[in-house]
């Protein structure tokens, strides 16, 4: 778990203001390689915020940002994605008109140096694309979109994947599907990363992460494994506070 | 090459190959009519669509609008020009000429390379600052480029002759050449499409925010698109100047800016098939009015001359696409290749 | 300098900033609520300078000819957007803009073949061409018209933006217009008065840029675009105020390189002006006050 933690994510004591606005204040986390984090907190709470610094879409202010050994803190966000963070968005943000596999073969090409078409092709296959290949990204049903933007961010290689509410918009069945595969790909031989997952749905927080990191106005309120997590008195109160959904 | 798809690159190929015939048909088909007319046309026809090919370089797989193109195709001209008017006619229009280049006469190949190299180094002179600006900021400094660039044609004497333009170029293009040249150029579209740098640009033109998290360094790719955009662009411009002869610095302006951008937007933008059907369409709608516009004479009407037809039949044509087909009559598609 | 030739300097620079700043204004209505570019505002200038042609031509006064060619000019435009572009509403960016440019190269043609592809006298007042003297200092009546008729229009405007509840519709929209439709302003009109006023801003400088020139052309609207565009590239794209700043520094920036510039160097004043602008795009993006909208992500 020490070998795993120390190639995996960690955010020091990170924060972010917009125009006098906490955004973050002081958000530390660890996302080690092969495990599930989940990212939870009421609407406005520093969520999005938290990836985007992370994965160099905005600058932090204060605070350090290290993959592995590596010092990512300031760097551009394709520099950050070459050494292996990958992320999707909150709004799907596919190459729409481009088809599916050259959405997949873009990632892969940006890091990859041989072999391009068979690695597309293992990437569409594992992900069940392969019918979809030629056809335009924008064409595609809403759920595929959101599995085309997973295998297009893990065609990067990366050894921390971040996703940014992948459950939104889809239906019971879809929102199964996706969480069988957010497991596998944990477990995946070839793709296995740390994953930090921002979701709405608690119920499917609960059962997909193995910890939880809770934000309440930029500040961390708590965090541990799931059943710990939905106990605790100050998270509890920020949900209820905000009247947001109740805790199962 | 080799993080090039082998895939992508033979769907390339093929519509290089089907576009090729098609152009190889137009032009045997109209050698053989043997009509002077006509082997005037396609000839112009062919040199237009190495012009919008190589804008469409840019413009159709980064997105942004550049109105700066037509400055290369003038850098172009003019280089070509230099290298290939005879020393003598030199002496007589361009008196002030440092004597390296007064005595330089070189052939087609070496006059279009020079227009290339020349122009290359022009996009990469603006290219560094312009490839770091937002898509809209670049967009607008690309029209700067235009307006700085046709001041420079207009007014640096010693080597333009200002205003009054350059003549004595001798002529290198005919039927052939001219097909050679954009059988080539459309080939090194193609291949910047297939390319891993055309495909992230393209990727930026959809989505700029998701393209750099996956890895994709914008302001290197853009420039890159720019590079070859450019150079390909200039030696357009060397050929055409070794075509029409003689040429002045308000043949780089605006009209020929929308007029190529126009056949870009006609064709689709993102299509280096469409950069060939538009430059199809706007020469047979010109060519078509063309003679309209001189005044002609019907039944017992006698309409006079028409000054501006031509432009503004292309300029309807450009409103109706646009509503009907906002993205333009080809779209995204290739000819001869399924995506 | 002498201070005389100074302060001539300075209200010719303040005069061409008040033209600059209502094309600039006028071009920035439009972007900042529908985020287009409208490249056909050239031509607004255009049909102002047309209108005044024929109606000073048909012996009208000065005046009236320069009422009726503002009032054309805000119905043209008006006119333009209602058949180019609310077909395009959801259309990219691009399309707007080839949409635009083909309006302005269709009514410059038009203009061409119905009028003539030749300049065309248009006999301004006296009066226009007159010098004031106080002392040493002397002033030409132009400028000083230009000014005062440059900053009323500029006054009105902004206490039509300010004060009424249509100036908060505009503005609302021109900050963040989905946000504008869900409080519910109506788009279409919102967009239509968007179009008005530019196209009144177009006509209040085509008046202007006609009593400086004398005479039309079909292509006469090239000039005041390009200047309308330098000047909001300047100020900050979608950004009101910020054209109206970047009009007068485009002036300055002009008046001020023609006076320091070596004679030599004149033919390239425009270029000077242009590198200017690219070095501002290139270390501030989005002008010298940013839009206040940001991108979500």
């Amino acid at each position: 778990m020490a070998e795993a933690a120390m190639s995996g994510l960690r955010a020091i004591n990170v924060s972010k203001s917009f125009s006098g606005l906490q955004a973050l204040l002081k958000v530390s986390l660890t996302v080690p390689v092969g495990t599930i984090w989940g990212l939870i907190g009421p609407n406005g709470s520093g969520k999005t915020t938290l990836l985007n610094v992370i994965s160099g879409v905005l600058p932090c202010d204060k605070g350090e940002i290290w993959l592995g050994d590596t010092n990512i803190t300031g760097l551009r966000s394709d520099r950050i994605a070459r050494l292996g963070i990958a992320r999707t968005f909150q709004t799907i943000r596919l190459f729409t008109h481009l088809t599916v596999a050259e959405n997949v073969e873009a990632g892969v090409m940006a890091v990859e140096t041989g072999g391009i078409d068979d690695r597309v092709t293992a990437l569409l296959d594992r992900f069940d694309l392969t019918q979809w290949r030629s056809t335009q990204a924008g064409a595609l049903p809403y759920g595929i979109q959101r599995r085309l933007e997973i295998a297009r961010a893990l065609g990067t290689r990366p050894k921390i994947l971040l996703l940014d509410e992948p459950a939104a918009g889809l239906n019971e069945t879809e929102s199964e599907e996706l969480l069988a595969m957010i497991h596998d790909v944990r477990d995946d031989a070839e793709y296995g990363c740390g994953m930090l997952i921002i979701d709405h749905d608690l119920r499917l927080i609960m059962r997909l992460c193995d910890q939880i990191h809770v934000l309440n106005e930029g500040r961390t309120i708590a965090e541990g494994a799931p059943q710990d997590v939905r106990q605790h008195p100050a998270v509890i109160e920020a949900y209820l506070g905000h009247q947001e959904q109740s805790l199962l | 090459m080799s993080n090039w798809s082998r895939r992508r690159l033979a769907v390339s190929g093929r519509t290089w190959l089907v576009l090729s015939l098609l152009l190889l048909l137009a032009g045997g088909g109209v050698w053989l009519w043997d009509d002077a007319n006509l082997i005037r046309i396609a000839t112009n026809f062919f040199l237009l669509c190495t012009l919008v090919v190589s804008l469409q370089v840019f413009v159709g797989n980064s997105g942004i609008v550049s109105f700066g193109h037509v400055a290369f195709f003038g850098v172009g001209a003019y280089t070509a020009a230099l290298l290939t008017i005879p020393p003598n006619v030199k002496e007589r229009a361009l008196p002030m000429l440092p004597a390296i280049l007064m005595n330089l006469e070189t052939g087609l190949v070496t006059a279009t390379l020079g227009g290339a190299l020349v122009a290359f180094l022009v996009a990469l002179l603006t290219g560094l600052a312009l490839a770091r600006m937002q898509e809209q900021a670049m967009a607008m400094a690309t029209l700067a480029l235009l307006v700085m660039m046709h001041a420079i044609f207009s007014n640096w004497e010693t080597v333009t002759r200002g205003t009054i333009g350059l003549y004595g170029i001798p002529r290198g293009i005919n039927l052939w050449v001219a097909l050679s040249g954009i059988i080539i150029i459309i080939g090194l579209a193609l291949l910047f499409k297939a390319s891993p740098t055309g495909l992230h640009l393209q990727a930026s033109r959809e989505q700029p925010l998701a393209a750099q998290t996956i890895g994709i360094n914008l302001v290197r790719v853009r420039l890159i698109g720019w590079l070859v955009s450019g150079a390909l662009m200039g030696s357009a411009g060397a050929l055409w100047a070794q075509n029409i002869l003689a040429f002045g610095p308000d043949q780089f302006y605006f009209v020929e800016t929308f007029t190529v951008l126009s056949m870009l937007v006609i064709g689709g933008l993102g299509s280096v098939s469409g950069a060939v059907v538009g430059a199809a369409v706007v020469t047979g709608v010109s060519e078509m009015l063309r003679d309209l516009e001189g005044g002609f004479t019907l039944g017992p009407l006698s309409i006079p001359e028409l000054p501006g037809l031509v432009q503004l039949a292309v300029a309807v044509l450009i409103m109706i696409i646009l509503i009907y087909r906002p993205e333009g009559l080809l779209g995204q598609r290739e000819v001869g290749g399924k995506r | 300098m002498t201070p005389e030739l100074l302060v001539q300097q300075l209200i010719n620079a303040l005069s061409l900033g008040s033209i600059y700043a209502l094309l600039a204004l006028g071009l920035a209505m439009v972007f900042s609520v529908l985020g287009m570019l409208n490249f056909a505002f050239g031509e607004l200038v255009t049909i102002t300078g047309y209108v005044m042609f024929w109606l000073v031509a048909a012996q009208t006064s000065f005046v009236t000819a320069a009422v009726a060619g503002v009032i054309f000019a805000t119905l043209a435009s008006v006119l333009i957007e209602q058949i180019a572009f609310r077909p395009l509403r959801r259309a990219p960016f691009v399309t707007l803009l080839f949409s635009s440019f083909a309006v302005a190269v269709i009514i410059q043609n038009l203009i061409r073949q119905l009028v003539s592809p030749r300049p065309k006298g248009v006999p301004v007042p006296g009066i226009f061409d007159e010098v004031w003297r106080f002392g040493t200092f002397q002033i030409g009546v132009l400028p000083m018209i230009t000014l005062g008729v440059g900053l009323a229009a500029l006054g009105l405007l902004a206490a039509f933006l300010q004060r009424t509840s249509w100036g908060l519709a505009i503005r609302a929209a021109a900050l963040d217009f989905e946000v504008a439709r869900l409080m519910g302003i109506r788009a279409n009109r919102v967009i239509s008065l968007a179009f008005a006023i530019s196209g009144l801003l177009a006509g209040v400088a085509g008046v202007l840029w006609v009593a400086r020139r004398g005479t039309v052309t079909p292509d006469m609207g090239f000039v005041p675009i390009l200047k309308a565009f330098i000047a909001v590239v300047i100020g900050g794209l979608g950004n009101l105020w910020g054209a109206v700043l970047g009009g007068f520094v485009l002036a300055f920036l002009e008046v001020t390189l023609d006076v320091v510039l070596p004679i030599e160097f004149r033919p390239y004043t425009e270029a000077f002006a242009l590198i200017a602008v690219v070095v501002i795009l290139y270390f501030r993006p989005q002008g010298l006050i940013a839009a206040q909208t940001a991108e979500r992500v």
